[in-house]
């Protein structure tokens, strides 16, 4: 898919681990590991605002739109 | 949400027991009845018919406590095992409405034939067979069966809700 998930990227800006913003946002290990890894097919955006007051980040710090050849 | 699915779980615990009861009741029933149609030695059909319902009774509820359990045990109505299980339930409650009816002059004569030995003459009465009561029971299982597309789409739904963080 052309959108891509930053997560990873800002989870270490924040130096923060799978375990402990899983705990933060109120989701399971699984789930949010799937969305880290792109898995998921789409977010809610009670959870989009949970990691966004976790990372301290806008909801497009954690997307990234690549054109696709 | 997740406040939903424990509350479901609670609600079908209860449930799928009620359910397990039934089919002790229902293996109890079959029992007496075949006791007492070997007890009058034959002579009341009637005993061997209601004992063939109630063996369609334990199965069926049988099915129904299974779906139960896995609701209990899931949280989730659209399952794949669920469905078939329902499938199960109205595939079994067409045959209860044909079989009990058509197979009893069978094994009727089988029992006068082996207790007896009496000659074997079956008489296989289409107009019983084919009696209002029965094909209301064999359309509540077409029903059944035809409810289960409902289930197909909401496994649809199901996979696509759950791809959802």
């Amino acid at each position: 898919m052309a959108i891509i998930v930053r997560l990873d990227r800002m989870m270490a800006d924040r130096k923060m681990s799978l375990n402990e913003l899983a705990e933060r946002c109120d989701m399971t290990n699984v789930n949010l590991s799937n969305l880290k890894t792109g898995k998921m097919k789409g977010v809610r955006f009670e959870t989009m605002d949970a990691i966004c007051k976790a990372l301290d980040c806008q909801p497009g710090d954690l997307f990234e739109y690549v054109k696709e050849e | 949400m997740n406040k939903n699915i424990e509350t479901l779980k609670k609600r079908t615990k209860g449930d799928s027991l009620c359910c397990f009861f039934a089919v002790v009741i229902a293996f109890f029933m079959t029992i007496s009845e075949l006791k007492a149609y070997i007890v009058t030695e034959g002579n009341n059909p009637e005993h061997l018919i209601n004992s063939m319902y109630g063996i369609f009774a334990f199965v069926i509820m049988l099915l129904m406590g299974l779906v139960l359990f896995d609701l209990h045990k899931n949280g989730k109505p659209f399952s794949k095992k669920i469905i078939n299980l329902i499938r199960a339930i109205a595939i079994v409650t067409i045959f209860a409405a044909i079989v009990p009816d058509s197979f009893t002059p069978i094994l009727d004569e089988v029992y006068h034939v082996v207790t007896k030995n009496s000659a074997v003459y079956i008489k296989l009465d289409i107009g019983s067979v084919l009696c209002v009561k029965n094909i209301f029971i064999s359309l509540i299982g077409v029903v059944i069966g035809i409810s289960t597309e409902i289930f197909v789409y909401g496994r649809a739904l199901q996979d696509d809700v759950d791809s959802i963080a």
